[in-house]
């Protein structure tokens, strides 16, 4: 049987009659009823016809005064035969295909790999707003595109490239490597004053220096200058001059700390809610509702893995904190403690390298707070390299 | 080379009988069987009569005006209106 014949199904009969059955034959083939492998036999002729034919072979099986006796059923049609009681299992086999085809049309996984400084969940919600994200449907995906894009958003990537395998997507990139400051030994440079000062001390390694200790110097003056005399010579010639010109410095800097401390406080005890993300759906796990008013949110999200590769199943662990506003009245003496603290800060921040001498603080109290001025005396190395030519 | 003016009237009505070899036979224009045996197949061919002769035949397909006859044939007959089929040799029979 020829495979179309196995398609449409097929069934084998024998026409059981004392006569011949030849005018069963003529029948068929007047009601265009096609037969093949028509047999004569002893207990009497066997043919071939369409399953779905084979009721219309009462009509000219009565004109023929002939029975016709089922002898085989093959085919698709009576493979399937079965499954007419069974619409639940048809039912489950097009869903099954649907949902194949149809989940197939967006992105369950985002991978990425090769993030050093870049954040990865910051590179993964650029990647959403292009619409690379789990759950996202995949129509308008154009890799060259978002890679562009992405390229353009991160300029300190040097290389990306965004695979689609199916319903997986693979993003690769590499991160551009910070050049080394190259030193430019190059040109005539002179040094300097970075600040206003008075000068304790000077060490000139190439140079001639222009002002001695004791000298008082505004910012920008000249302190050690690139030329230097050749006495023997009776000529000038240009160095880059290199030194070190330490001098006593005054910084002057304020801080503010208002009386009114606003803080958030836990008001209740946490709770804690879990949920699973399938294919981009969250389903809670945990029957508690979260607490009423305003809530501090904090949780992990755990990514289930499958041979090394993520699938696009989550579970999420959440921590609702409940947490109210309280405006703390703080006495002068919290006030100052906090000032301190502050201006220490901001000394370490501002004048690393600065040997602090002297300070001196002035405390202005005002309704709203207080403000510290502080006055520091430091010695510092002021030299500062001016390039001067090319 | 001269073709006739007319086609045939058989050729007119669509009747055609093809032969491979002596296992297969295809007609044309078939207007229904007459005696079918594994020995002899009788159809109605044209305006006369057309019997096969021969061992294991079979149908191998039957439509509305066609029909293929597949098995051993031995003998092709064929006799126009009024007119009688050559009797059947029983030697061919057995043979």
């Amino acid at each position: 049987m020829s495979v179309m014949h196995w398609l449409t199904g097929w069934v084998r009969f024998r026409v059981v009659t004392p006569k011949g059955g030849e005018r069963f034959l003529n029948s068929c083939a007047r009601f265009g009823i096609i037969l093949w492998q028509v047999k004569p036999g002893e207990k009497g002729m066997t043919a071939c016809v369409r399953a779905g034919q084979y009721k219309l072979l009462r009509r000219p099986a009565k004109r023929a005064k002939v029975r016709l006796h089922i002898l085989k059923r093959r085919g698709l049609p009576l493979k399937l035969a079965h499954l007419r009681g069974r619409p639940g299992l048809v039912a489950a086999f097009a869903l099954f295909w649907i949902v194949l085809f149809g989940l197939g049309q967006f992105f369950w996984t985002v991978e990425i790999n090769g993030c050093k400084r870049i954040q990865e969940p910051a590179l993964r919600t650029a990647l959403a707003a292009q619409g690379v994200a789990p759950g996202i449907w995949k129509g308008n995906f154009s890799a060259k595109e978002i890679q562009l894009k992405i390229m353009k958003k991160y300029p300190q990537i040097s290389w990306i490239s965004i695979n689609n395998h199916g319903s997986d997507v693979d993003v690769q990139l590499t991160e551009k490597d910070t050049a080394p400051p190259v030193a430019d030994q190059k040109g005539w440079y002179e040094l300097r004053a970075s600040q206003n000062g008075k000068v304790t001390e000077i060490h000139v390694g190439a140079g001639t220096a222009v002002v001695k200790k004791g000298d008082g110097v505004v910012k920008g003056q000249l302190l050690v200058s690139a030329a230097v005399e050749n006495k023997d010579e009776k000529f000038m010639q240009l160095y880059h001059a290199a030194g070190t010109v330490m001098a006593e410095t005054t910084h002057t800097f304020q801080v503010s700390v208002p009386n009114h401390l606003t803080q958030w406080k836990t008001c209740s005890d946490s709770v804690e809610r879990r949920s699973l993300r399938i294919f981009g759906i969250q389903i809670p796990l945990s029957v508690q509702l979260p607490p009423q008013g305003t809530l501090k949110r904090a949780g992990e999200l755990t990514t289930v893995r499958l041979c090394g590769k993520e699938i696009p199943l989550s579970v999420m662990r959440e921590t609702l904190t409940p947490i109210q506003r309280i405006i703390h009245r703080r006495n002068h003496q919290e006030m100052k403690q906090e000032a301190m603290r502050m201006l220490e800060n901001r000394e370490k921040a501002d004048f690393p390298k600065a040997e602090i001498i002297k300070r001196k603080d002035s405390v202005k109290t005002s309704p709203t707070g207080i403000t510290v001025t502080r006055q520091i005396k430091c010695r510092e190395n002021i030299a500062e390299e001016v390039k001067i030519s090319q | 080379m001269k073709f006739p003016d007319e086609p045939s009237l058989l050729a007119q009505s669509g009747a055609k009988l093809e032969l491979a070899g002596n296992r297969e036979a295809t007609v044309d224009g078939c207007g229904g069987v007459l005696v079918y045996t594994q020995e002899v197949v009788c159809i109605r061919y044209g305006r006369g009569v057309l019997r096969f002769t021969g061992r294991g035949l079979s149908l191998h397909s039957l439509e509305a005006r066609s029909l293929i006859i597949s098995g051993y044939i031995t003998d092709i007959a064929y006799a126009a209106r009024n007119s009688l089929l050559p009797e059947l040799k029983q030697s061919d029979d057995k043979g």
